[in-house]
């Protein structure tokens, strides 16, 4: 009997006793639904996590040498999320509308927004990579009480500011959301592309790790790069926080543990409701058993169509466990205003998991039933 | 010579069959042996509990003997994997029982179908055959209903179409009228009259001596034992 023939049994014998297989669906549900809703929590989970991180910039590797650091680390950025570094900043006396402000002259790579998820852009654009690869003589201005009223709305832009003897074409402005409520004991900022002349003085340098589990691999690759460039053996500080990453570590794995063991509870409760349920369908046709066995049926055909009853149930079940799963998660995320997320791994994580219960937990009934006597079978009501 | 030519369908020898009920062995058949040629046509019969159907049943390779030894189509199967058993109880043996055993679910000619089905055939042509049973029993008009919408004794010969459908060598009939009104059982036992005269070897079990005259040899079981001695164990009935 070839493979289709046991399908299509299979369906037939589905069809014909259909609360069975509705309950056995049911079951399936209750097996990989959960599976669907513990994978989008644990992504969930981690991706506040991440955020909450983030925010605090604990994903950050910060290194300082007592010597300028060499430019050249810089093509290694491919290995970060981003890498920025610090320099001397400069305070000058500006002139405008003939008033005098005293501000700081900054100047910074396209990165540093990045890092400083403070800033805000209010209008205009932040400095681009390609001002500073061909020295743009382009700023940025901040949004600071001391800064004249004409300065600070978006006409501005495109106009021309002279910063330490040189014009600077403003090109975006930014407020500082950090400090805001104190903006008369600090002064403004205006920020400019960093340039080869003050890469020279780069004894800071900052950065910003791919993903927050890779923070200690990032700080461990940095250091590697700084020692190639720098063949410096000592003296060079890498800062990170350690101790948050470990926290955070711990509580991302008590969840995935908990939520772990939810999913095996929920697999094993929606096993063995299959498994139950199978057994009960063979008892019920015992004396079909015993007629096919009688007129021919092989100890393996019977098991065969069992079993291929049973992972037809796991593989439908499976679709319909997904469809809820997704439909839970969409629900939950619009009442919780979090997302969890469904990806094609889980999906198909749940899929074989759904196939693999009907396999396993579909063996016993199968057995029982090739294994049956046909004197005892045949004569069954 | 001429007994050369005979071919010994069934040769059993010293048969016993135990059963454990209970921690306890219960010899439902004992020192039973026997011989059945192609072309017999052979009536078991005895009272109720005297192991007339579990001696057809272990003739019929549905259970299995406990001593002694037994040929079927002259090989022995005493001992014999249950994966063999059941080819050959697909390929050589068709099964009549009491109930009909029919499959409710499906249909008839589906019914009649099942064992080539089970033995590999394609579907056509296991229905193109399973037709030709159908007609031979005359109902084939009854091809697409299911079992529970045919009466008695049309069950009855849905199940003899469903036994013939492999072309055996060797027919068993547990009880075949039993079920049956008067009118249904002489044509059922008619119609295996007919197979038996076209070569087919025939052991029916049966309580009734006006059914068991139809067979051409008795057996008679006693106690598990059969009745008349050894060897010497068939009685014409004729007479």
């Amino acid at each position: 009997m070839n493979l289709l023939y046991y399908i299509q049994n299979a369906i037939f014998n589905l069809r014909q006793n259909l609360i069975k297989s509705i309950i056995l669906i049911v079951s399936m549900i209750f097996a990989i639904a959960p599976l669907i809703i513990i994978f989008g929590l644990e992504k969930g989970s981690n991706a506040i996590l991440y955020k909450q991180f983030q925010k605090l910039g604990l994903d950050c590797v910060q290194a300082t040498s007592p010597k300028p650091i060499n430019p050249a680390i810089f093509k290694y950025g491919k290995y970060f999320q981003a890498i920025s570094m610090d320099t001397d900043t400069k305070y000058i006396n500006l002139v405008i509308m003939n008033k005098q402000i005293p501000v700081i002259i900054k100047p910074v790579d396209a990165d540093y927004l990045i890092f400083n998820s403070f800033l805000k852009i209010t209008f205009g654009s932040f400095i681009r990579d390609v001002d500073v690869a061909l020295n743009n003589p382009v700023c940025i201005i901040e949004n600071h009480i001391s800064v004249p009223k004409p300065y600070l709305l978006p006409p501005i832009i495109g106009k021309k500011i002279k910063l330490n003897g040189k014009y600077y074409k403003i090109i975006g402005e930014y407020l500082n959301l950090a400090n805001l409520e104190y903006q008369n004991s600090v002064l403004p900022q205006f920020l400019i592309p960093i340039n080869s002349k003050n890469y020279k003085n780069i004894k800071n340098i900052v950065v910003k790790a791919k993903n927050f589990q890779y923070v200690d691999a990032s700080a461990y690759l940095l250091r590697s790069i700084l020692y190639r460039y720098q063949r410096l053996n000592t003296n060079i500080n890498i800062e990170y926080n350690a101790e948050s990453i470990k926290t955070t570590r711990s509580i991302l794995g008590s969840i995935k543990l908990g939520l772990v063991i939810g999913a095996i509870v929920a697999f094993l409760i929606g096993g063995m409701g299959l498994s139950n349920i199978m057994l009960i369908s063979v008892r019920d046709r015992t004396s079909e058993i015993g007629i096919l066995k009688a007129i021919g049926a092989e100890n393996k055909t019977i098991l065969l169509q069992f079993l291929i009853e049973s992972c037809f149930i796991g593989l439908l079940g499976g679709i319909f466990g997904i469809i809820v799963g997704v439909a839970i998660c969409f629900f939950v995320s619009l009442l919780i205003q979090v997302e969890l997320p469904i990806t094609l791994s889980s999906i198909i994580f749940s899929f074989s998991a759904a196939f693999l219960l009907g396999v396993v937990f579909g063996m016993i009934p199968a057995r029982k039933a090739a294994k049956m006597k046909i004197v005892d079978a045949i004569r069954f009501d | 010579m001429k007994n050369k030519l005979v071919q010994n369908i069934v040769k059993i020898k010293n048969l016993a069959k135990v059963y454990k009920v209970d921690q306890k062995e219960l010899m439902i058949l004992k020192n039973v042996s026997l011989n059945i040629n192609k072309g017999d046509y052979t009536a078991i019969m005895g009272s109720s509990g005297s192991g007339k159907t579990t001696l057809l049943n272990i003739i019929g390779l549905l259970d299995t003997l406990t001593k002694g030894s037994y040929q079927l189509f002259e090989q022995e199967v005493g001992c014999i994997k249950e994966n063999e058993a059941a080819k050959i109880r697909r390929k050589k043996i068709g099964y009549i029982f009491q109930k009909f055993n029919l499959l409710p679910r499906l249909k008839v000619i589906d019914n009649v179908c099942l064992p080539l089905i089970l033995d590999g055939w394609e579907k056509r042509e296991a229905k193109k055959r399973g037709l030709v049973m159908l007609e031979r029993v005359n109902l084939v008009h009854r091809a697409d209903h299911t079992p529970k919408e045919l009466s008695g004794g049309e069950q009855q010969r849905v199940s003899i179409a469903r036994a013939l459908v492999n072309k055996p060598g060797l027919l068993i009939a547990d009880e075949p009228t039993g079920n049956l009104d008067q009118k249904s059982e002489e044509r059922v036992l008619q119609f295996l009259d007919e197979l038996n005269k076209e070569g087919i070897t025939i052991i029916m079990v049966t309580h009734s001596t006006k059914v068991a005259k139809y067979a051409k040899k008795l057996i008679y079981l006693r106690n598990g034992e059969l009745s008349s001695g050894q060897e010497s164990i068939y009685h014409k009935l004729l007479g």
